[in-house]
């Protein structure tokens, strides 16, 4: 049975992350490409690509489908919704924003790591690792031009950026009920890594625990509806005619189609 | 135009710098909550035992022996919870015994607290006896006790209020609480309904709102006064240590 069990799991998740791809490529592929502003494709791309790879990554990860380890992906990809959303309200200048913003962080990096060579009483200069940090980050924008954001890259909030583009439930229910799993905060680690104790002696005071959690596959429910969140967001900014494609349902009907194949083997087996 | 701003979310709370404030908070400033699981439980938790080995009517009969007491001496002490009987001297824990012996109540209040006394060897109330019990009476007392506790972790429960009753009765004893006619405070007959009249629970829920003010509020220039709830909860961890044995375990 439990051969039986990883057969289904493994085919299940190799037709997702297949599904996955198929949507993620249909859509990147509408894309128009504009070489005199390239950033505007390159961030949408991408980060279309970095929803999909969060949606695989957790998909394959069957040990992490649980309260502990799956928000942690599924944060993210709202925070990639939210963040993709927000673009899209004015995709010129807020997408070149977001690629300064993430090569000022690179920048800053390196003059720590300059400073920390000096101090250590080497010459950074001479280091082959500030090198290629450095012609990575002046390949795209010299950094004598680049300004270090020090702020949020948008100049906004999660929050504010959310409410902008009318992702307030988005924000509410699932970033931020998935970012007190993010930042360990009490509402998390008191359900998920402490338990009351059962004796009145003790106040029912929190105990630490580490319960091992099973895989729960409604956390790749959820993954699949942030993706399908997502994908419906970029069909109607490529203006992509409307296709009632759901990875939910999909998920749903390989279900039923693997569960009744794997009773039939089952069966077989016994008799 | 309507005004939306009590339609949202939380809309009645002040924002305050980056918090959201509830209106008691921002109301009334800075309130110092009282809290009946940590303290006033354990400080009342006496008069609960006697309740739960002897009935309402004898452990109300020993309130209102203590209150008299209390009265006819003019003691300094209320003896209603264990921190302030701390500070007892001998002398007057003899009188005590002296005056309960007399209105022969002493043999049932000490039955009700001795196996309470031998775990628990830093209550006050270990004075009342004149040689101090090192043995328990009933092997399993830890184990009922711990029963006994969780039905009074829960305020407005039965035993919960005969005990927080019983402490508002004893102050009432002495000549230092004063109810109006017609109070439902004052109808602690009525409380051996409880809760299942109308009435009885009228009864409870004003002994309920009025036990928190029967402990002495700690002002922080007291810090070091000894806290009878500090011992209760050390000792528990004595009697009962935590031992996090199901971390090394998997729990699946």
């Amino acid at each position: 049975m439990n051969e039986n069990k990883n057969e289904f799991i493994y085919e299940l998740v190799d037709g997702f992350c297949d599904k996955v791809r198929e949507e993620i490529f249909g859509h990147i592929k509408n894309i128009q490409i504009n070489l005199m502003e390239p950033s505007i494709h390159s961030v949408f791309s991408a980060l279309l690509a970095r929803q999909g790879t969060l949606a695989m990554e957790l998909s394959k990860a069957v040990s992490a489908w649980n309260y502990h380890s799956a928000p942690l992906f599924i944060r993210a990809m709202v925070d990639v919704h939210i963040t993709a959303a927000w673009l899209m309200g004015d995709p010129q200048d807020r997408c070149k924003k977001y690629v300064e913003h993430g090569l000022g962080q690179e920048k800053l990096l390196c003059e720590h790591f300059k400073a920390q060579l000096t101090a250590q009483g080497k010459n950074p200069d001479e280091d082959e690792n500030i090198k290629k940090l450095e012609a990575w980050i002046n390949a795209q924008k010299y950094t004598f031009l680049l300004p270090v954001e020090l702020g949020a890259w948008s100049g906004k909030s999660t929050r504010e950026m959310a409410i902008e583009c009318g992702l307030q439930d988005a924000y509410n229910f699932s970033f931020q009920t998935f970012s007190s799993c993010v930042h360990s905060t009490w509402n998390h680690i008191a359900r998920y890594n402490a338990q009351p104790s059962e004796s009145p002696l003790h106040r029912y005071t929190f105990i630490a625990d580490m319960p091992e959690l099973r895989p729960d596959i409604h956390q790749l429910d959820t993954v699949a509806r942030r993706l399908d969140e997502t994908l419906s967001l970029y069909q109607k900014f490529l203006k992509m005619p409307e296709k009632v494609h759901s990875l939910e349902e999909w998920l749903d009907q390989r279900l039923d189609e693997l569960s009744e194949k794997y009773k039939d083997q089952t069966e077989k087996k016994e008799s | 135009m309507k005004n939306n701003s009590k339609n949202k979310v939380l809309g009645d709370h002040k924002k305050v710098g980056k918090k959201l404030l509830p209106p008691l908070l921002h109301g009334l400033g800075n309130i110092s909550p009282t809290h009946y699981d940590r303290d006033t439980l354990p400080e009342l938790v006496w008069l609960a035992l006697i309740e739960n080995m002897h009935g309402l009517q004898i452990a109300a009969g020993i309130a209102g022996k203590i209150g008299q007491y209390v009265q006819d001496s003019k003691s300094n002490c209320r003896f209603i919870d264990l921190s302030e009987m701390h500070d007892v001297t001998e002398s007057e824990w003899n009188n005590l015994r002296a005056y309960l012996e007399t209105h022969r109540s002493l043999g049932i209040f000490l039955s009700a607290i001795q196996d309470f006394v031998v775990l628990y060897p830093e209550c006050p109330l270990i004075s009342l006896f004149e040689k101090p019990p090192t043995t328990l009476i009933n092997s399993n007392f830890l184990d009922s006790f711990e029963k006994l506790f969780k039905e009074l972790t829960y305020k407005r429960g039965r035993q919960a209020v005969l005990m927080q009753a019983n402490a508002i009765y004893l102050l009432g004893c002495q000549g230092k609480l004063f109810m109006a006619p017609g109070m439902s405070l004052g109808n602690f007959e009525e409380l051996k309904n409880y809760p299942n009249t109308d009435e009885s629970k009228k009864v409870g829920a004003s002994v309920c709102s009025a036990s928190g003010m029967l402990l002495n509020m700690k002002s922080t220039d007291e810090t070091s006064k000894w806290s009878w709830p500090d011992y209760f909860w050390k000792r528990n961890l004595d009697l009962k240590p935590i031992t996090f044995h199901h971390i090394k375990s998997s729990n699946e």
